[in-house]
C-alpha cells in the first residue's frame, strides 16, 4: 500500500466519500475507485493491514495462553455481549468491539445483542461467509401477504448485479436449479461426508420439497486467475477464517475489494474516524462531506465530497442519520417519513434439533470445512406457509462425528474413559433453523436522549423483541426437525427451541432502520438506495431492507451496493446529481 | 518427538504451506508479522501465582491421573494438566473457582482418609476409581460439582496439549482441503484440531 494511502487532514473534495470498510464499503470503494473516482473510505477504528496483522493466524491451540479461553473478568468488564458470538475467542476477541467504550441501552423487558467490528475492514473478518441469492419469492412476499413494505426492486433488478460481485468474490457452491434459491456464479462445491450424502438421498424421496445442497460460502476453491494475481489462493479448510486468512481464502475487504480499490490509485483512507453527522447544505439539499472525531485524539475534522455512501453497518449509518438534525430535518437527516430507527430485523436462529446417525463406522473426514449443509425455506410463498405464522425458515447443520469434547460432559474416569475420548465417536446429524423476522414498525432503534458515549455521540437505544410469529415458527422448525431426523433413521433425537434466550441481534443479519419503498411517505430511500429528498447520499448496507428473507444478507448487501454505485455515477455523469 | 520439535514441525509445515502456496514474496510478508512471532510464545503460570501447596499437588495430580491414566500414550499430569488446571483457574475462571478447587481436593484427602486413612495421593488405583466414582454418581454429594468441574479442565488442558492434540489424537495445522470420506479402522485417533475450542 502506498505512504499516501492513509490521510488525515485533507480539504481536498472527493469524489465519493465511503463511510465504512467493510462488506458494503469496500465495495462501494472499489466500484467507485474502477470508475476513476478519488474516493475517500472512512474507518472509526484502526488499520488492519492484510497477513502483518492476523497476529493469532495459524497459532495451534497450546499456544494461545488460555487454550482460546477468555478471562472470564475481561469477559465481564469488556466483552460481555462480544463473548455471545460463537466465534468470539482470546484468539479473535482483537476483531470484535470493547463493551466498554460501545456502550448501548435497551428498553425494560428487552434485550439486543450487538455484535460489534470497529477496523479497517469491519465484520468482512469476522462474517460467516454463507453466501445466497434472495429470490424473486423474497422480493415479493411483503406485497403479497402485507407484512411490511413492498420492495421498490425485484430479482430482476438484482440479478446481474449478484453475477458480477460473485465472480469477484468467489462463491462455492453447486448448481440445483432451485427457483426458491437461485443459482450463483460458483466455484466447486466443498464435499458432503457420506453420511450426509445418504441423508441428501433419503430426504430427496421423503421431503421432494426440502432439497439438501452444500453449502454457498464465499471461500475459493479453483480460484481465477485474477484471483490468483490478487494473491488470493484455494482454501485450506483450516476453519480459522475469523482470526484472518493469509491465504486470501475467504472474502473479505482485506483480501479482496481494498487490493483492487488500491490498485487504481484513485483510494484514499481515513482511519480512526468516527463520522459524527454529516454535512447538510439547506440550499442545495445536498450533503456536503462529514463531521469527523479522531477516535484517539476525539478531536474534529471533516472531509468533503461529492456524493456520501453510508456503508457503516446498519445500525452505524441509522445512528449517523439520526445524529444529523437540520432544520429541514429535525427528526434525522432524510427522515421526512419518519420511519427512520424502525423495522429493525435479525434473523431468528432459535430452533435446533440434533440425533445419532448408526453406521458409517469406517468413515471420517479430514479437514476442517467451513461450511455445513443447507435446505432453503420450503415456504418461501404465501400459498407454502405453515398455519399459525407467516413466512419460513431456511435449515443449516451438518453430519459429523463426536470428538473429545463430549469428555467435558460426559461420566467416567480411568483407561477406558480416555480411550472412548481418544477415538472419533458416534455419527450425529444436526439441523438450526433460520427464521425470517417479520418487519414490524414497532421494532426500533433510537437515540438515547441523555447517555452518550466516549466521542460525545448519543448511545443507541433499542426496543426490539421477537413476535409471536416468530415464536410459532420456531416451535414448528424444531418439531419439523425432528419429524425429519425420525425419517432419516436418527436415533435419540433432541429437539428444543431458545427464543427465550437467544435476543434478536446474535444472528448478526440485522436489516433494516432506513428502508427502501416506493414511496417517500414511508421509506427513507428509493430503489437504488439513494436518499429520497438528498439525491447525493446513499445508503447501501441491511439498513436499506425492507424484509429479512430467509437467506444470509451479505452477498445482497454487495450486490445492492455495487448496483447503487453504477447508478449513481450515472446519474454525476449525467448531472442529475 | 520433544514438545520442541512438535513446535517446530507445525511452524515448518505453516511456512513451507504458505510459501507453496503465495510464493516467497507473499510468505515473507507473513512471516515478517506478528503471526508466527507471537505464534511460539506461550507462558505458564507464574511460580507466585501457583496456590497449591505440596501435598494440594499431589492430590490434584493424583486426579487428573485417574481422570486420564498413562496408557500406550501419557497420562494427565505427563502432560501437564495439573499446571494447566491451576494456571487456567488463575487466569480465566478467577478466585471464587480457585477456591472451588482447593475445597476439592481438601474434600478429597479428608474422604480419604475418612475411608481408607491415609491421603488420596497415597491410595491404590482401583480405591481412587471408587472414590471418584462414587461423588460422580451422587449428585447430593457436596464434592460432586466442583469434581465435575476439574474434571473437565483436566479434559480439556490434556487434549488441548501439544502431546495431547498432535500425538494422542492428530492434529492438522494446514489441512490443505476438506475430504469429506475417509476410510478408518478402530484403531485411528480422532482430530486433536478443531473449528472452535
Amino acid at each position: 500500500m502506498t505512504e499516501k494511502l492513509y490521510i488525515n487532514e485533507t480539504k481536498e473534495e472527493f469524489d465519493a466519500i465511503v463511510v465504512g470498510s467493510g462488506i458494503t464499503g469496500g465495495w462501494a470503494a472499489k466500484e467507485f475507485c474502477e470508475r476513476g473516482f478519488k474516493t475517500l473510505m472512512i474507518e472509526r477504528g484502526r488499520v488492519v493491514e492484510h497477513r502483518k496483522d492476523y497476529t493469532h493466524e495459524n497459532k495451534p491451540v497450546w499456544q494461545l495462553e488460555t487454550r482460546s479461553k477468555v478471562p472470564n473478568l475481561l469477559t465481564e468488564q469488556q466483552h460481555k455481549v462480544q463473548a455471545e458470538c460463537y466465534a468470539f475467542t482470546d484468539a479473535t476477541k482483537h476483531f470484535f468491539g470493547n463493551d466498554r467504550d460501545l456502550p448501548y441501552s435497551t428498553e425494560k423487558d428487552t434485550k439486543f445483542t450487538w455484535i460489534r467490528g470497529n477496523q479497517l475492514g469491519g465484520k468482512s473478518l469476522l462474517w460467516h461467509r454463507q453466501s445466497y441469492r434472495m429470490s424473486e419469492f423474497d422480493f415479493q412476499n411483503n406485497k403479497l401477504d402485507g407484512e411490511g413494505n413492498d420492495w421498490p426492486i425485484r430479482y430482476d433488478d438484482l440479478a446481474s448485479w449478484y453475477t458480477h460481485v460473485e465472480k469477484h468474490v468467489g462463491i462455492s457452491g453447486e448448481k440445483a436449479g432451485l427457483k426458491q434459491l437461485p443459482d450463483s456464479v460458483f466455484q466447486p462445491p466443498f464435499e458432503l461426508t457420506q453420511a450426509e450424502k445418504d441423508v441428501q438421498a433419503k430426504l430427496a424421496k421423503l421431503y421432494p420439497d426440502r432439497p439438501l445442497v452444500m453449502g454457498r460460502t464465499a471461500h475459493l476453491t479453483q480460484p481465477t486467475s485474477y484471483q490468483i494475481q490478487q494473491g488470493r489462493v484455494t482454501c485450506q479448510a483450516r476453519n480459522e477464517c475469523q482470526k484472518g486468512c493469509s491465504f486470501g481464502a475467504y472474502f473479505s475487504t482485506q483480501s479482496s475489494t481494498l487490493p483492487a480499490a488500491v490498485a487504481t490509485g484513485n483510494l484514499h483512507i481515513a482511519p480512526n474516524s468516527v463520522v459524527e453527522s454529516l454535512i447538510y447544505d439547506e440550499t442545495t439539499k445536498q450533503v456536503k462531506g462529514v463531521n469527523v472525531i479522531d477516535n484517539e485524539t476525539l478531536t474534529t475534522r471533516e472531509y468533503r465530497g461529492k456524493v456520501v455512501f453510508l456503508c457503516a453497518s446498519t445500525l452505524g449509518s441509522t445512528q449517523i442519520l439520526m445524529n444529523t438534525k437540520t432544520p429541514s430535518y429535525p427528526n434525522g437527516l432524510a427522515n421526512r417519513s419518519g420511519v427512520l430507527g424502525h423495522y429493525l430485523m435479525d434473523h431468528c436462529y432459535n430452533a435446533w434439533s440434533n440425533g445419532e446417525l448408526e453406521g458409517y463406522d469406517d468413515e471420517f473426514y479430514s479437514g476442517r470445512r467451513p461450511t455445513g449443509i443447507y435446505i432453503p425455506n420450503f415456504q418461501y410463498t404465501p400459498s407454502k406457509y405453515k398455519k399459525g405464522y407467516k413466512r419460513g425458515y431456511a435449515l443449516g447443520g451438518s453430519a459429523y462425528r463426536d470428538n473429545w469434547k463430549i469428555g467435558l460432559g460426559q461420566k467416567g474416569f480411568g483407561a477406558e474413559f480416555k480411550d472412548s475420548l481418544t477415538k472419533p465417536g458416534k455419527w450425529r446429524f444436526n439441523f438450526y433453523a433460520q427464521g425470517e423476522m417479520l418487519p414490524k414498525f414497532e421494532n426500533q432503534v433510537s437515540l438515547h436522549p441523555s447517555k452518550k458515549d466516549k466521542w460525545g455521540m448519543p448511545q443507541l437505544h433499542f426496543n426490539v423483541t421477537w413476535s409471536d410469529n416468530e415464536r410459532a415458527m420456531m416451535e414448528d422448525a424444531a418439531d419439523t426437525c425432528r419429524e425429519m431426523l425420525v425419517a432419516i433413521g436418527a436415533k435419540n433425537i433432541n429437539s428444543w427451541t431458545s427464543t427465550d434466550g437467544a435476543a434478536p441481534g446474535l444472528a448478526i443479519h440485522e436489516v433494516g432502520t432506513a428502508r427502501m419503498g416506493r414511496d417517500p411517505k414511508d421509506s427513507v430511500l428509493n430503489g437504488y438506495n439513494q436518499a429520497h429528498d438528498i439525491n447525493n447520499l446513499f445508503v447501501t448496507d441491511g439498513s436499506a431492507y425492507c424484509s429479512t428473507a430467509t437467506v444470509n444478507p451479505s452477498l445482497t448487501f454487495m450486490a445492492m451496493t455495487a448496483r447503487a454505485v453504477d447508478y449513481c455515477v450515472t446519474e454525476m455523469k449525467n448531472r442529475r446529481i | 518427538m520433544t514438545e520442541q520439535n512438535i513446535e517446530n514441525k507445525d511452524r515448518r509445515q505453516f511456512i513451507d504451506t504458505v510459501s507453496k502456496i503465495l510464493g516467497a514474496t507473499a510468505s515473507a510478508v507473513l512471516l515478517s508479522g506478528a503471526s508466527v512471532q507471537h505464534a511460539f510464545a506461550f507462558k505458564g503460570l507464574s511460580a507466585s501465582d501457583q496456590f497449591l501447596n505440596k501435598q494440594m499437588l499431589d492430590t490434584l495430580i493424583a486426579l487428573s491421573d485417574t481422570v486420564l491414566p498413562q496408557t500406550s500414550t501419557p497420562s494427565a499430569s505427563q502432560v501437564g494438566c495439573h499446571d494447566f488446571v491451576q494456571s487456567q483457574l488463575v487466569k480465566v475462571h478467577g478466585s471464587p473457582r480457585v477456591e472451588e478447587c482447593k475445597l476439592l481436593i481438601r474434600g478429597l484427602d479428608t474422604t480419604s482418609q475418612n475411608d481408607h486413612d491415609k491421603a488420596f495421593y497415597l491410595l491404590n488405583q482401583t480405591q481412587k476409581l471408587a472414590l471418584l466414582t462414587t461423588i460422580e454418581n451422587s449428585p447430593g454429594n457436596p464434592l460432586h460439582g466442583s469434581l465435575s468441574f476439574i474434571k473437565s479442565l483436566i479434559v480439556f488442558g490434556y487434549f488441548t496439549s501439544k502431546v495431547g492434540a498432535s500425538q494422542v489424537l492428530r492434529y492438522q495445522a494446514v489441512p490443505g482441503g476438506f475430504k469429506g470420506s475417509i476410510k478408518i479402522d478402530e484403531n485411528t485417533p480422532g482430530w486433536g484440531s478443531l473449528d472452535f475450542y
